[in-house]
């Protein structure tokens, strides 16, 4: 993000992640992944996955792990299947 | 609501139940003045408890506040009304203030939600969350936030949804798409099935009025509405070949006949039976469906679908007798009936009252469809075929006329092309299927050899309209063409088929049935009727609509109810679609609409095989994912289903209250600056710079994040910067005041960064360090003692760096001099904050005096605080000037010894 381009229109990113929530869920069937890694199974943009996993996390889809010190990045895991 | 008993008459309006509103309601409340406490939010506690911790002490900000929104709302002096609005204040002759309010509907039950935010949990509709300024996600049904008080769940409604209000049967398109998105399909289907019962038909045969009212359609395309509708039915279906459900178990005794089975009588079926009545549904066809199953042709709605419709009626017990035509009232009656529902539909076609409409092949539009659907068609191989009428049922049957083998078929109408009552995209359809549609034509006369049909002569139509609208077609008697033809189809309109009843109801000049408008209820007090027999010809949603109606008021007459004083129809009024259109105009991604997968041509003509697939599950939820959520709430009741306190209520409305007051404190609080105000900082552009109430937020135990991480990717920041005086002090900005506070808050904020993050590098970019307040000073010089650079400098632009971090420019004063760059993870500009000008609409234009940096204006600021230049009008906090939070309570208490006084003084009625 080194340009000077908009953010895409936050309504219509906090509307996608009832759409990626899936998605999400999907990549963390593997195992707990960081923000990154997440956005880079996706293809997505890191901020809108930090937004869409917070949110499922708000929701108690998925959860944080601790990490150590020297990481930069917490992990998150799938907490449940739905529907 | 809280405190004392809803009353009209109160010493003291506090308007705002910030920390100085709810300080003042307190003060004077527990003076013994009886306050109502008016906040706009659904809590109490302003920004003030939005807080992580205050300056100069780092007390909890929750600790401090929430003592106080508890107090506010269990005062025995204090009513306290949350999410409500002063709509205006009026002095009155005498003394005292007028107030209208308006007490917004949260759309819940507040004395049942226990606040356990199962409804958040279930909303599909996510939000921006305001009180955690965007950086989160909420859902349309929300709690405040943790500590709000009361702690009472709301559900964010901007009115209808335009494709909601549009459906004439009071579908709720937007709830069903909202469902698909979030990948709950069956609820989707049942949420609709709530609605229409024809779930299946209505995916095919529904011209969609929803489609043409979507936001969407003004950017690249409506949402393919009808199409998710197709995905969410056949899916449900293909798994549920039968409803989970049976007959209701509440049963009332009451027998209702119904006359006609078509859409409107299937659906008042529905309904009905629901309600525990005892249904039986007479249909003079051998096969129950009308219009659906004779009219429209199976390559737009295949059978096994209605007949998977039916389903949903039959299984709450409905009767459905077919070869059972009534034509007579009475016996109903007689036979125990305690209502009738006339639903007859439509019969044959109007005639063309021209000569040669005898001749052998001229046929009736509806008699051709009904022997095609009845599985004996005409067989029209090698045939030329001429469709007379510019409506649907032409289009179907100029259609069904080529999968008849007709070696050519032509389709002349009066209308021109805009005129046809056809949709477009089915003249469309078609057209591209090999019919030979012209418009602007008459029929003169159909010519014939041995009593069958030869060719038709057509005349010139030069309008069909008279200047009021009313069909009065006019010909050019010298422009005229013969077309040859084996067969004639006519379809120029359609008659209500309620000739048997014309001595026994009153009917209309057409023949159709004259009936109470709302209620539906005909001349004959237990008949009602509906349907395209009152209304004439129009669509199927349209008469699933009128059964539901009438279902709605035959169950209020069966069940001792009276029809008037009450509203069938009380959908909040339908969302700002322009302002919608507005926002996402530029704003939104290009996300072109789902397209149907039709058939090759030669597929679609060579049999009555369903002509288009249903989308795949991915394409459906893609597409609904194009929903730009107008009204907020798509009333997918998803929340009515997980609360366990039955609190959801969606037809609450707003009320209105007026009071009497003796005096007014107005407690409006302040805005904090925008910092998209600021381009050069990047705000908006950058996903790591935000703000400084973005940043207690991060910082708050209540935080959006799980800990203290940067917005762009949730790593643990390792370099923060802090820029001060972003939006004050600042003429480009037009704010050329000091805010007071971003000094102090930035500097608590630096403490609680290094606090989370101990290993953080921190620096704050400042222009000079106001520390002016007890102990002030003090924290400053503990914040240089945990670390942080301070650089005396005036940033001047932010901009983006790889990995999302950022590039400061600033101007460094005493490092040298010159305009250096600095890399940092995150950057916070320090915003100021501004007058919150929503007092002075509360009052007539121009009586309250604003000074002039738009705040409340005192009258004498030293002397008398608080006063205003309206006798018993104060103002409290930073409503009057920017103010920290010790300096606001210090003036909440000075205002409300200005209010008790004003109320003590001699000769006042208090």
């Amino acid at each position: 993000m080194t340009g000077t381009s908009r953010l895409r229109d936050l309504g219509e990113v906090l509307r996608d992640e009832l759409v990626e929530q899936d998605r999400i869920a999907e990549v963390l069937r593997a195992g707990p992944k960081t923000l990154p890694e997440i956005a880079e199974a996706l293809g997505r943009p890191p901020h809108e996955v930090t937004k869409w996993v917070m949110a499922m996390r708000r929701y108690g889809r998925v959860r944080d792990l601790p990490k150590s010190r020297t990481d930069d990045y917490y992990p998150y895991e799938l907490v449940e299947e739905r529907r | 609501m809280s405190g004392p008993e809803a009353s009209s008459e109160y010493d003291v309006l506090v308007v705002g139940a910030g920390v100085g509103g709810m300080e003042s309601a307190l003060s004077l409340g527990d003076m013994g003045f009886r306050v109502l406490l008016v906040e706009q939010e659904a809590s109490v506690g302003g920004r003030m408890i939005l807080l992580s911790k205050v300056f100069p002490t780092l007390d909890c900000a929750s600790c401090i506040s929430t003592p106080k929104m508890a107090g506010v709302n269990n005062h025995p002096n204090i009513r306290t009304l949350v999410y409500s609005e002063v709509d205006d204040i009026t002095p009155k002759e005498g003394g005292g203030f007028l107030v209208h309010l308006t007490r917004k509907p949260t759309f819940v039950d507040a004395a049942k939600c226990t606040g356990c935010a199962l409804c958040e949990v279930a909303c599909t509709v996510a939000f921006p969350d305001e009180f955690n300024y965007d950086l989160a996600a909420r859902r349309a049904a929300h709690i405040a936030f943790p500590q709000a008080v009361p702690k009472k769940a709301v559900i964010t409604r901007r009115g209808t949804s335009p494709c909601s209000f549009a459906c004439p049967a009071g579908v709720k398109p937007h709830g069903y798409v909202s469902l698909v998105r979030a990948g709950k399909h069956d609820a989707a289907f049942r949420q609709h099935l709530e609605d229409a019962p024809l779930v299946g038909v209505l995916s095919r045969a529904c011209y969609a009025p929803c489609e043409e009212q979507c936001s969407r359609a003004a950017l690249e395309g409506t949402v393919s509405i009808r199409g998710i509708k197709r995905f969410m039915a056949d899916r449900y279906y293909g798994e549920h070949a039968d409803p989970e459900y049976g007959p209701t178990s509440k049963r009332s005794g009451k027998k209702v006949a119904i006359v006609g089975s078509g859409p409107t009588g299937l659906s008042a079926a529905f309904f009905l039976a629901r309600s525990g009545h005892d249904v039986t549904v007479f249909e003079g066809d051998s096969e129950p469906g009308g219009i659906m199953r004779w009219g429209i042709p199976s390559y737009r709605l295949p059978k096994d679908v209605l007949a998977r419709d039916l389903k949903n009626i039959t299984a709450l017990g409905v009767r459905v007798e077919t070869n059972h035509r009534i034509t007579a009232l009475a016996p109903l009656k007689e036979e125990g009936f305690d209502a009738v529902f006339l639903a007859t539909g439509d019969r044959g076609g109007r005639k063309l009252s021209v000569p040669g409409e005898e001749l052998a092949g001229v046929v009736d539009s509806m008699d051709f469809l009904h022997a095609t659907n009845a599985g004996h068609p005409t067989d029209l191989h090698g045939n030329a075929v001429v469709v007379i009428g510019g409506g649907n049922v032409a289009i179907d049957s100029a259609r069904s006329a080529l999968r008849l083998g007709a070696r050519s078929v032509k389709l002349f109408c009066l209308e021109s092309s805009p005129e046809m009552p056809a949709h477009r995209w089915e003249v469309q359809e078609a057209e591209d299927e090999g019919v030979v549609v012209t418009t602007s034509w008459g029929v003169h006369e159909i010519h014939g050899e041995e009593g069958k049909v030869r060719n038709i002569e057509l005349v010139r139509c030069t309008s069909v309209f008279d200047s009021e609208h009313r069909f009065r077609p006019t010909f050019d008697e010298t422009v005229k063409e013969t077309v040859p033809t084996d067969v004639v189809i006519t379809a120029i309109g359609l008659m209500a088929d309620t000739a048997p009843f014309a001595s026994q109801l009153e009917l209309n000049r057409g023949g159709t049935v004259r009936v109470n408008p709302e209620t539906l209820q005909t001349s004959v007090p237990y008949v009602f009727a509906g349907g395209d027999a009152v209304t004439g010809p129009s669509m199927i949603v349209a008469a699933i609509g009128q059964g539901k109606r009438a279902a709605y008021y035959i169950d209020r007459q069966l069940s001792g109810q009276p029809l008037e004083g009450v509203r069938f129809d009380d959908r909040l009024p339908v969302s700002d679609r322009a302002k919608v259109i507005a926002q996402a105009r530029d704003h939104v991604t290009p996300r072109e609409p789902m397209k149907p997968k039709r058939r090759t041509i030669a597929e679609r003509v060579a049999s009555f095989a369903e002509y288009e697939d249903g989308p795949s599950e991915a394409d459906a939820r893609f597409g609904a994912n194009r929903c730009l959520d107008c009204g907020v709430c798509c009333e997918c009741r998803e929340c009515v289903a997980a609360c366990p306190a039955f609190a959801i209520d969606l037809d609450q409305r707003a009320r209105h209250e007026t009071g009497s007051v003796g005096s007014v404190a107005l407690a409006t609080g302040f805005h904090p600056f925008d910092a998209r105000e600021k381009p050069a900082y990047g705000f908006g552009r950058f996903p790591n710079v935000i703000s400084g109430t973005q940043m207690d937020r991060i910082l708050a135990p209540t935080r959006p994040f799980n800990a203290v991480v940067r917005p762009s990717d949730g790593k643990a920041p390792a370099n923060v910067a802090f820029v001060l005086c972003t939006g004050s002090r600042d003429e480009q900005v037009g704010n050329r005041l000091c805010s007071r506070v971003c000094c102090m808050y930035s500097m608590k904020q630096a403490q609680l960064t290094l606090g989370a993050l101990p290993v953080a590098d921190v620096t704050i970019y400042y222009i000079d360090i106001r520390a002016f307040g007890k102990g002030y000073e003090e924290f400053f010089q503990q914040t240089r003692s945990m670390g942080p650079s301070f650089v005396k400098g005036k940033v001047s632009r932010i901009e983006g760096a790889d990995h999302d971090d950022l590039i400061v420019h600033y101007e460094d004063i005493e490092g040298g001099g010159g305009v250096k760059t600095a890399r940092h993870d995150m950057v916070v500009l320090a915003v100021g904050l501004q007058p919150n000008q929503g007092a002075f609409r509360l009052f007539p234009e121009g009586t309250l005096a604003r000074d002039e940096y738009s705040y409340v204006k005192e009258t004498d600021e030293e002397l008398e605080p608080g006063r205003t230049n309206i006798p018993g009008v104060f103002v409290i906090g930073s409503a009057a000037a920017v103010r920290d939070i010790p300096d606001t309570i210090l003036h909440s208490e000075a205002a409300s010894a200005q209010v008790a006084a004003y109320l003590k003084r001699p000769g006042a009625k208090t």
